[in-house]
């Protein structure tokens, strides 16, 4: 996967845990931890825009793109 | 959404009392030939009438009792809400190759013995068959599909 997410860590600059994330952002637990651990095909606007409305960062600061990870 | 459960669980109970009945017929299978030989068949009386309809009819019956059975499997998935799984794909294409040997098990049995009503039962397995290929690459398009739809976040 050459898109990588990095929710771990601005959840980590953050300091909010999982489930906090996933009930302010108003998905499952379980889809945050498919987002987190790279294993999510696609994240929808809609989803992106929630995350870094809570988390208070930019679309740039989650999403990476890794040439090695190709 | 609504679903509509209750046709899949009356489908499911349905495949079970015709897989009884299909057991039943197979168990009785030589008695019913006979007496249809007896009716039908009365001036030859030949024993190779007796054994190749024992043949044709054991044969289609188990490849009908498999069906039933995967049906059964299919509107079990239904009713448990899980349709689009990979085990459907499959209990489909055993389906569309069981058709097509009761089929060509049929065509045979019109080459011996014609009748207008044998041809229509391989015209409806061979349909039946191809019918159930398709399905099955439709299931496994939509499966994928909804794998993909259930890793969207």
């Amino acid at each position: 996967m050459g898109i990588m997410v990095n929710l771990d860590v601005m959840m980590a600059k953050r300091k909010i845990g999982l489930g906090e994330l996933a009930e302010q952002v108003g998905i499952s637990n379980a889809n945050l931890s498919i987002l987190k651990n790279n294993k999510a095909k696609a994240i929808r606007f809609s989803t992106l825009e929630k995350i870094c409305e809570v988390l208070n960062c930019q679309p740039g600061d989650l999403l990476v793109y890794d040439e090695e990870e190709l | 959404m609504k679903k509509r459960v209750w046709l899949p669980r009356i489908l499911s109970i349905v495949m079970v009392l015709l897989m009884v009945v299909a057991v039943i017929s197979l168990i009785g299978l030589p008695w019913i030939v006979a007496g249809y030989i007896n009716y039908a068949f009365a001036y030859t009386g030949i024993a190779f009438v007796r054994q190749y309809f024992l043949g044709v009819l054991y044969a289609s019956g188990f490849l009908a009792l498999a069906v039933l059975y995967e049906l059964r499997r299919i509107f079990d998935s239904c009713v448990a809400n899980t349709p689009f799984i990979m085990r459907n794909v499959t209990s489909l294409k055993r389906i569309g190759i069981s058709a097509f040997i009761i089929g060509i098990i049929f065509t045979t049995k019109a080459i011996f013995f014609f009748t207008f009503l044998t041809l229509i039962v391989i015209f409806v397995f061979a349909l039946a068959s191809l019918f159930c290929f398709v399905l099955a690459d439709v299931f496994e398009e939509a499966i994928h599909y909804k794998n993909e739809n259930d890793l969207t976040i």
